[in-house]
């Protein structure tokens, strides 16, 4: 059987992140174009990159997620809760290193939560998490009098960080790269990681292989919910109060970021690099819209658009 | 003056990336008759069957029925020119009923539009009727056995009436008894005048069934050859370009018997299944025979500890197991090779590498506990040349292997694993005649170095040539047993069709 060589043009359609790379390159090259300086200067693209990396955290734990095919929708309200009990924390004169500490712990236990009440329940993650997510909203809500909560002490180092750069890079740059490392190094280098891809592969085939899919399904919601603490910390650190509005609609976004990166939605298979340029391009399109000077309100409408566009472009460039 | 053919292949050539699965075949069928197509795995068989299907088109050459070229661009197209399918693997939707399964873009409807659920239903009841399948039409296809989904696919695929039937490997799951209905329902079909194709590796029904046989090999045609005037050999000849030995390897005449190391103490899960209790030897293999329901299954379900923790004793080497999920099962040493290699064996979407390398994942992890590339690929390639996988790479996704060689590359998963206890259930379905000597070949190694190995099979042929010892299974319990060589098939057959009336009670023990 003689073997062609591949050609460069099926190599380059065989990169998962294709999609994502493309739409980003090409909506960079637009916004160029249209607005000049005022989007290609420094200073706008690290405030972009800020920007993106809220989406971008949590588009690594949805990433894992979505590779063993569930899908969580209490991203963005587990986000609120902790940015919010963590502010009212620090209001209540808790050290800085503590409150810190219970915000992840509280992430922690509502993505266990959701995992448990999936298994112990019966219940497809997908529907637990869409009642969780006004659980969670309407908690933040309830502890925060439905006000911001900013009275508290900014000297510690967590402020000091969080509204600056290191190393040139904005805090929440810095933590989305180390978070998404680390969720690279998970997904495609350990066992639980094949093991996740694996049942979203085929999840019959991965029971009959001795994996237990109640545990596994546990796990990857607990650590969704961990990350989700690390951005709605993360988010308080930047906006420097804790806000129950914050996080409204994260979900829709992180979920199209890791679609948009080449992820499948029908699970097995995932890329965190992709995600992260998925989460960078919707941050870049909202940034887009802002220098285009058009109306809010067209801004969300536009958003989607360009979401479907860009993973059918994806599609086209991998299938031609 | 010959009549026209009904479908001529003329030079048809077919490449997947870059390799060839067929090439320049060429070779006539003609109406009315049982034309059988047999081939090693990865021959091209199913392929050559998917261009008819209007599933795959030809890159170069033509398709003719009855003389006029035709372009098969699509499944409805084939359906259009009145040809219909059984696909080796099974097409059906598992969340759906067997009568929406069998009317599926034919619904029967009313002139405005409203569906007609009980013309579906009488209907699909006669069609498994004369397959004499006795199978509620309402039924989910998922809580099926494979045997009965492979009966809808068949049922669904006699009933649209078409002119031309393509069969591959129809029963694969099926039992000698389903088998002959089949045939039987076949060569009314042929005295009516239709066209069979029919793909399979069983040699012996072929050439009970067919009125002529065209060989592939490598993707190229070798020949057609009047059933009446050639021989199995032949035919094996063609197929492979030699002769090859004998069926089942010579046992091994033991000099001590070897000691009890498997214990099992009435075991019961559900309603369904057991009291069972037998006990099993190193180095045996321990061979299960039953029909449809007779617990087989079941039974090797509940030893995997797939349906939760079963009641009873299960001891191996003098040793209690605590077998309470399949985790708990591997790493007890045991192993089972599913039935259903589609739903309960592989990833489709998924390499060769990834799928084979499963089950010893914690194995192959480098100093830091990160998975190895390397030790992956390593271990991958390894079981691809011990089992003569065909595949172009490690990499090929496991859905596009032929499906003998996907059989290999389950085999090869479950065996990396290296365990005391084997299960096989249905272990070399959809296997050519060569690779199913070296899977037996390979079970007689394995048990020699000490592995015991329960198998079960709808192949009966296999079950007397294989084991050692036969227990024979009706109604959730044994019933009887035979030590090797004792049993005879049409003993054999009779005792799994009667086996509760000749022995009402008491199992029998190992
Ligand atoms: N969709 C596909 N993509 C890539 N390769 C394919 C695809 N389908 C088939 N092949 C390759 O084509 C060759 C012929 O496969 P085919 O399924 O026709 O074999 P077969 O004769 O039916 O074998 P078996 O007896 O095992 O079913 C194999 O090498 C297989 O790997
Ligand atoms: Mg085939």
């Amino acid at each position: 059987m003689a073997r062609e060589r591949p050609s460069f043009l099926r190599r380059l359609r065989s990169i998962e992140e294709i999609g994502a790379v493309a739409g980003l390159l090409s909506i960079c090259v637009l916004l160029w174009l249209s607005t000049g300086e005022k989007f290609a200067n420094p200073s706008n693209l690290l405030q972009v990159a800020r920007q993106g990396s809220s989406y971008g955290i949590l588009s690594v734990g949805m990433t894992l997620l979505l590779a063993m095919g569930e899908i969580d929708l209490s991203v963005g309200a587990i986000l609120t809760l902790v940015n919010v009990v963590t502010a009212i924390a620090l209001r209540e004169g808790t050290p800085m290193p503590l409150a810190v500490f219970l915000g992840l712990a509280l992430g922690t236990s509502c993505g266990f939560l959701n995992g448990l009440l999936g298994v112990a329940l019966r219940i497809p993650t997908i529907i637990v998490t869409l009642g969780t997510l006004s659980v969670f909203r309407g908690l933040a809500l309830v502890f925060s009098n439905a006000t911001a909560v900013a009275n508290f002490s900014k000297e510690s180092l967590l402020f000091q960080l969080g509204s600056r750069s290191v190393l040139g890079l904005p805090t929440g740059v810095l933590v989305m790269l180390l978070v998404g490392g680390a969720g690279h190094v998970l997904l495609k280098h350990t066992a639980f990681g094949w093991r996740l891809q694996a049942i979203g592969s085929n999840a019959q085939a991965a029971r009959f292989s001795g994996i237990s899919l109640p545990r596994y399904r546990v796990a990857a919601m607990t650590l969704m919910g961990l990350i989700s603490g690390i951005a709605g910390v993360m988010e308080l650190a930047f906006l420097q109060s804790g806000s129950p509005t914050t996080g409204q609609g994260y979900e829709l976004y992180v979920i199209a970021s890791v679609i948009i990166g080449g992820t499948a939605l029908a699970g097995g298979r995932g890329t965190i690099v992709g995600a992260l340029l998925g989460a960078l391009l919707i941050a870049v399109i909202r940034n887009g819209l802002v220098l285009l000077e058009l109306s809010a309100y067209w801004g969300t409408a536009v958003t989607g658009a360009v979401i479907i566009a860009a993973v059918a472009v994806g599609n086209l460039v991998k299938k031609q | 003056m010959p009549p026209l053919p009904c479908i001529a292949f003329d030079k048809v050539c077919k490449k997947f990336e870059g390799i060839a699965a067929l090439r320049n075949v060429t070779f006539d069928v003609l109406p009315g008759e049982i034309h059988a197509v047999v081939g090693e795995n990865g021959a091209g068989k199913s392929t050559l069957m998917k261009l008819l299907a209007g599933v795959h088109q030809p890159d170069s050459g033509e398709l003719r029925m009855r003389g006029q070229s035709v372009r098969l661009d699509s499944p409805s197209r084939a359906q259009d020119h009145g040809i219909s399918v059984v696909f080796q693997e099974l097409s059906l939707f598992p969340h759906r009923s067997v009568a929406a399964n069998l009317f599926i873009h034919r619904e029967l409807a009313s002139s405005w539009g409203w569906l007609d659920v009980a013309a579906m239903r009488s209907e699909a009841t006669r069609a498994l009727t004369d397959l004499q399948a006795d199978i509620d039409p309402d039924a989910r296809v998922d809580s099926l056995t494979l045997a009965e989904r492979q009966l809808v696919e068949i049922a669904r695929a006699l009933q649209q009436r078409s002119r031309v039937i393509i069969l591959d490997e129809p029963n694969s799951a099926l039992n000698e008894a389903e088998s002959q209905r089949l045939f039987a329902i076949l060569r009314t079909l042929r005295s009516e005048g239709v066209t069979a194709l029919y793909v399979s590796h069983r040699l012996e029904e072929v050439f009970d069934l067919a009125d002529r046989i065209s060989v592939l090999r490598d993707g190229e045609f070798q020949g057609t050859f009047e059933t009446s005037r050639t021989t199995i050999p032949a035919i094996i000849q063609a197929m492979v370009g030699g002769p090859l030995d004998q069926a089942f390897p010579p046992r091994l005449g033991r000099l001590a018997p070897e000691p009890v190391v498997l214990e099992i103490q009435d075991l019961i899960q559900g309603p369904e299944l057991g009291p069972i209790s037998f006990t099993a030897r190193r180095g045996e293999i321990l061979a299960f025979a039953g029909l449809e329901g007779s617990g087989v299954d079941e039974l090797f379900r509940a030893l995997f500890a797939l349906d939760g923790p079963a009641r009873g004793e299960l001891s191996l080497q003098g040793r209690r197991l605590r077998q309470r999920t399949p985790g708990e099962a591997m790493r007890n040493g045991w192993a089972l090779v599913p039935e259903s290699r589609r739903e309960q064996g592989l990833m489709t979407e998924k390499s060769l590498s990834a799928n084979i390398t499963l089950t010893i994942l914690e194995r192959l992890r480098n100093a830091l506990g990160l998975m190895s590339g390397r030790r992956v690929d390593d271990s991958a390639s390894d079981a691809i040349r011990e089992f003569g996988i065909v595949a172009d790479s490690v990499e090929q996704s496991v859905g596009t292997l032929s499906g003998g060689n996907q059989q290999k590359a389950l085999l090869a998963k479950w065996l990396s694993t290296k365990p005391g206890v084997l299960l096989l259930n249905d272990p070399t379905r959809g296997v050519d005649v060569g690779a199913k000597r070296e899977i037996y070949a390979l079970c007689r190694r394995l048990a020699a170095q000490g592995m015991t190995i329960l198998v079960a099979s709808s192949e009966t042929d296999e079950l007397l040539g294989l084991a050692d010892r036969i227990l024979v299974l009706a109604k959730g319990r044994i019933r009887n047993e035979f030590q090797a060589g004792e049993a005879t098939k049409s003993v054999l057959l009779r005792a799994m069709i009667h086996g509760g009336l000749m022995l009402p009670e008491s199992p029998i023990d190992g």
